[in-house]
């Protein structure tokens, strides 16, 4: 085991509830979604992303939209549904009471 | 001299030299086999040739001829069929025991003889129907 394959699969494992935060904020078309996951150092490689993408907006948490665009392929915009705020709220929930059980465990007590 | 190729990702033309050609054949057809069960592959595989033709066109112009090594630099930021993979086996190790539906034959991808495509060679035909 390295700690590279940990990392990794730690942000594997969030992946699905950060690409939900980014379209919560409003839509927004894979590219977009890429830049913003890259940005925050949560990108792995990109193509984990497209299979997520579409495994959210067939259980309907996802919707998207085709426009044109003029400098290269037709994009697809990811808007959240309502069915995806409540679950990305549901998440939320979950999140804070894991951030808080990690700080609790890890936390050095000799300091 | 090197040989290209003409072919279309989703409607955009390109030319490749045939290394390069022969390379994202391969990537897209392996993908194609790992993401076999998964649903929505048409959609996951129509997404991920669209980001193809994104980056190809931030790499080149209209007039360039698609090399090897752009096309190594664009299936590194995809990432290996593995890590398709990888994510497809969090999926089934949640669903494992409940679809007992058999595994489809995984598509080839040939050049097609009968039905070349106006404008590109008979390999780019394929791509069209793989």
């Amino acid at each position: 085991m390295n700690v590279e394959n940990t990392q990794s699969q730690m942000r594997k494992g969030i992946l699905e509830y950060c690409i939900l935060g980014i379209l919560n904020n409003g839509e927004a078309y894979p590219s977009e979604i890429l830049e913003k996951l890259r940005a925050a150092q949560m990108l792995v490689v990109e193509g984990t992303v497209y299979p997520l993408l579409t495994r959210l907006k067939n259980l309907e948490l996802l919707a998207y939209r085709w426009e044109e665009s003029t400098s290269g392929p037709p994009r697809k915009y990811y808007k959240i549904t309502p069915k995806g705020a409540q679950f990305f709220a549901d998440l939320s929930h979950t999140w804070q009471e894991l951030q808080q059980a990690v700080r609790t465990l890890t936390q050095n007590k000799t300091l | 001299m090197n040989k290209t190729v003409s072919i279309h990702i989703q409607g955009f033309a390109f030319i490749f030299e045939e290394q390069a050609y022969e390379v994202l054949r391969k990537y897209l057809n392996d993908l194609s086999v790992i993401l076999q069960k998964e649903q929505g592959k048409d959609e996951i595989l129509q997404d991920i040739e669209l980001r193809i033709v994104e980056l190809l066109q931030e790499k080149i112009n209209a007039q360039q001829v698609v090399q090897l090594e752009q096309i190594q630099e664009i299936t590194q930021l995809l990432g290996s069929p593995e890590v398709f993979s990888e994510e497809e086996s969090i999926k089934s190790d949640q669903t494992k025991f409940e679809s007992t539906e058999p595994i489809a034959p995984h598509k080839r991808f040939f050049r097609d003889s009968d039905k070349p495509v106006l404008g590109c060679s008979r390999w780019s035909s394929g791509l069209f129907q793989y």
